[in-house]
């Protein structure tokens, strides 16, 4: 009698786990419920999951105040996205799961997330969680459960090249690019990755979505770090701790004090605003040194530098590892490329000299270098040698 | 926009499962009895005959207010004598988890020094009861201890001998059987170890009624809880059993329904259903037991040829049919997946309310590991699994298990 209204679960009508089975990261978000959709109108045999790295459900404490809680709601693993991925995975008619991804997220992402702050770096834990955990050990679930591929709703091309690798262009659509947060992958992952978006722009996925009736077409895209949705990082970084940050302090480019500091991880290379010292001229933040809790302050002239070291490195194509070359690098996520000449200097660094200087080159974001639209791949920037001043 | 090559290039390995898996034909498997059962087609009568008769509210003086107090009572003398208890110590709730609020918050208010009593609690107590002991111990309305478990998920009665003495304590909860391993608790010992020192028993029926024989007249519980959805009744129905005398204080206020302890108009199609479940559950008992002990037998000898599959409680301690199994290779997430997949519906540990799987407090109070707690799932068979069902499952096991393993493929 409820034939009509529970969608038929039967064993016979269902697909043979193991061909072309696709694996689909879903966040909640239209991108990554287009990518399941369209994945699944082509035929493939989609399985939709939402990783679920975090605890950001505040449970009703009889007492208040009784533990701080680590993150806030709005972000990618609220239960509220999870249960529109769960909806829309409905809506789709695939099967959905959630994975508990919680211990590895904490020990892969948001602890080095912290480390990387005390060290005077300004860490990117979206490229972390991709290369950790996004990725690996997701692919590996994938495997476990005879699922050929895994896919995401990240704006960036897949294509096989004659030569039997798999090369990474830029997402078309300019503004939504996502390959500079997947440098990282690996020609063996690549093999098993589609991602079904990168020939599209957000207007045509929103339209698709509207199409397909998804219940989250017009839901607004996701900002700032998934486990610090309010941006605000060092309340982040104090929660975690239990206690404030250490006070430290300004100095100029001479070592000479110019006031106390909140802490040296509470400031990010470039920034002016919020430093609270007031002298003639502007002050930016030009270098943080976590051993004396130093923030050096200067001229914005003298944040723009040609040259930065890159370590961490990993090559998806082309041979810039190996050998010196012209290429275009992305210093930060939403920098435009910039010409650069690459030189290796070992086994795991290269030295990248811009043609023109560069405004903040922040040790611990990523560098990702380019031909064409072509991603080869990057690293991160290194915080330089102490005894060694840019140039 | 997906690249020709690298589509459809299956490992010969995956292929090899691929013809594997069309050689077991498909079959749907409910293997989840222990977290909701099929509607019993007696209790589904009672649901639709009741709700066809409505409107009927039992508080109406008319001629189908009457039919509906008769409804009403009628299924609270049948619960009473599922149990072996008297009609007024039945009330009925919207299920397991009201009533076990309901029972805690009866035994805070009521120690034997009246003030803060000390309520001993299982390690492997459900959350359902946890939490409010839990809540009622932060608010200051009583004091919390937990009472250990072994190795086997049994409560360790002699450890908690102590406990029992200390004049403090007011009240014990115990369940009868445990929801995730079915292994059967000293309830009726304990019951009158308290019974002997005045001290109040709370014993959670969830798992067992409808399975384990259960008599009031026998068992001194002072209060016992009941779901439907456990025993072939509809979910959102359940019982408090409060012994003639025993406190209770009211839950909700209102109007006179429940003797004046739970107002709200009653549900009288749920209660008949419930009251129709029990008793078709009470009568089969023995029968069940019979057939679901040689299914039990069967599922565990075929884990037994199964390299690396450990069934966790020894079937003595246990209920037939409640079956944990350390499984071997892929943690219980990616288990669960698989079979489901394959047809086959079972459960392991617990879920948060984003639905990932959290290790189970109960595997750890068994002082499992977390690392091996992962990998636990929970198979639960009733009255309609037959001896193919069981098959099928190992079956998709070993199919399972003979794969390649993916540790190897590549990279």
């Amino acid at each position: 009698m409820n034939d009509n209204l529970i969608p038929s679960a039967s064993a016979a009508n269902r697909p043979p786990i193991g061909a072309d089975t696709v694996l689909v990261a879903m966040s909640g978000g239209v991108d990554s419920s287009v990518a399941a959709w369209l994945l699944t109108n082509q035929g493939y045999d989609c399985v939709g999951v939402t990783m679920k790295l975090y605890d950001s459900e505040p449970e009703p404490a009889p007492q208040p105040g009784a533990k701080p809680r680590l993150c806030r709601n709005n972000s990618c693993c609220s239960l509220a996205d999870i249960e529109i991925a769960r909806s829309v995975s409905g809506q789709i008619g695939i099967p959905y799961y959630v994975f508990n991804f919680k211990a590895d997220f904490e020990a892969a992402v948001i602890r080095p997330f912290i480390q990387a702050y005390d060290q005077g770096l300004t860490p990117n834990p979206c490229i972390e969680c991709n290369r950790r955990i996004k990725f690996e050990p997701f692919m590996q679930k994938a495997r476990e459960l005879d699922c050929q591929y895994v896919a995401t709703g990240h704006y960036v091309r897949r294509e096989q090249g004659a030569d039997g690798q798999v090369y990474l262009r830029k997402g078309l659509d300019p503004g939504k690019d996502q390959s500079y947060v997947l440098y990282m992958l690996t020609q063996a992952q690549l093999g098993h990755i589609l991602f079904p978006l990168g020939s599209l722009n957000k207007a045509q996925v929103r339209g698709l979505a509207r199409e397909a009736g998804l219940l989250n077409a017009t839901k607004h895209d996701s900002q700032d770090i998934c486990f610090v949705p309010d941006g605000d990082y060092v309340a982040f970084l104090e929660r975690c701790k239990g206690h404030k940050l250490e006070a430290g302090q300004f100095v100029d480019q001479q070592g000479r004090s110019l006031g106390p500091s909140q802490g040296q991880q509470a400031y990010t290379i470039g920034q002016r605003k919020g430093l609270g010292i007031a002298v003639g001229s502007p002050l930016y933040v030009l270098k943080k040194d976590s051993q004396k809790n130093q923030v050096v302050l200067g001229p914005s002239e003298a944040l723009f530098t040609r040259r930065c070291l890159a370590g961490g490195l990993n090559q998806i194509s082309g041979n810039w590892r190996t050998r010196p070359q012209r290429l275009l690098a992305r210093p930060r996520y939403h920098a435009a490329e910039a010409p650069c000449q690459v030189e290796p200097l070992g086994p795991d660094q290269v030295a990248v000299i811009f043609d023109e200087p560069q405004r903040a080159l922040t040790p611990g974001q990523a560098i990702v270098f380019y031909q064409d639209d072509y991603m080869l791949g990057g690293g991160t920037i290194l915080p330089e040698p102490p005894d060694k001043t840019a140039e | 926009m997906i690249p020709e090559a690298g589509r459809g290039g299956g490992t010969p390995g995956s292929q090899t499962a691929a013809a594997e898996a069309e050689a077991v034909p498909p079959r749907e498997v409910y293997a989840d009895f222990a977290a909701g059962t099929p509607l019993l087609p007696g209790a589904r009568q009672a649901l639709l005959t009741w709700l066809d008769a409505l409107p009927g509210n039992p508080s109406s003086v008319h001629r189908r207010g009457r039919l509906a107090r008769r409804g009403l009572n009628e299924a609270r003398r049948e619960v009473a004598s599922c149990l072996g208890a008297g009609a007024a110590e039945i009330y009925f709730t919207s299920g397991g988890t009201e009533a076990l609020n309901w029972a805690a918050r009866a035994l805070a208010a009521n120690g034997r020094q009246r003030h803060r009593p000390l309520i001993l609690c299982s390690a492997v107590e459900h959350q359902a009861l946890r939490r409010p002991l839990e809540a009622l111990a932060d608010a200051g309305a009583c004091r919390l201890q937990i009472l250990a478990a072994d190795r086997n998920g049994c409560l360790d009665l002699a450890a908690a001998r102590p406990w029992l003495d200390d004049p403090a304590t007011g009240a014990v909860c115990l369940m009868l059987v445990n929801n995730e391993t079915g292994v059967i608790q000293p309830a009726g010992r304990l019951a009158a170890l308290c019974h002997e020192r005045g001290i109040l028993f709370l014993g959670d029926a969830m798992q067992a009624a409808g399975k384990l024989p259960l008599d009031l007249r026998q068992l001194e519980a002072d209060y016992l809880v009941l779901g439907a959805h456990k025993f072939g009744g509809p979910v959102g129905t359940g019982v408090l059993y409060a012994r003639q005398g025993a406190p209770l204080p009211p839950l909700l206020y209102g109007g006179p329904q429940e003797a004046s302890r739970r107002a709200g108009t009653e549900n009288v199609a749920f209660a008949a259903a419930l009251a129709a479940a029990l008793r078709t559950r009470t009568d089969e008992l023995a029968a069940t037991e019979a057939r679901l002990s040689l299914l039990d037998q069967r599922f565990c000898q075929g884990l037994r040829q199964l390299a690396g599959c450990q069934v966790l409680v020894p079937r003595q301690l246990r209920l037939p049919g409640y079956i944990s199994v350390l499984m071997p290779r892929f943690d219980a997430e990616t288990w669960l997946i698989l079979l489901d997949r394959a047809g086959i519906e079972a459960s392991a540990g617990s879920a948060c309310a984003a639905g990932a799987l959290e290790a189970s407090p109960v595997y750890l109070a068994m002082g499992l590991p977390a690392a091996q707690a992962r990998h636990i799932l929970r198979f639960s068979f009733g009255w309609t699994t037959t001896p193919e069902d069981i098959d099928y499952c190992l079956q998709v096991i070993g199919r399972e298990l003979a794969k390649a393993d993916p540790e190897k493929d590549e990279r």
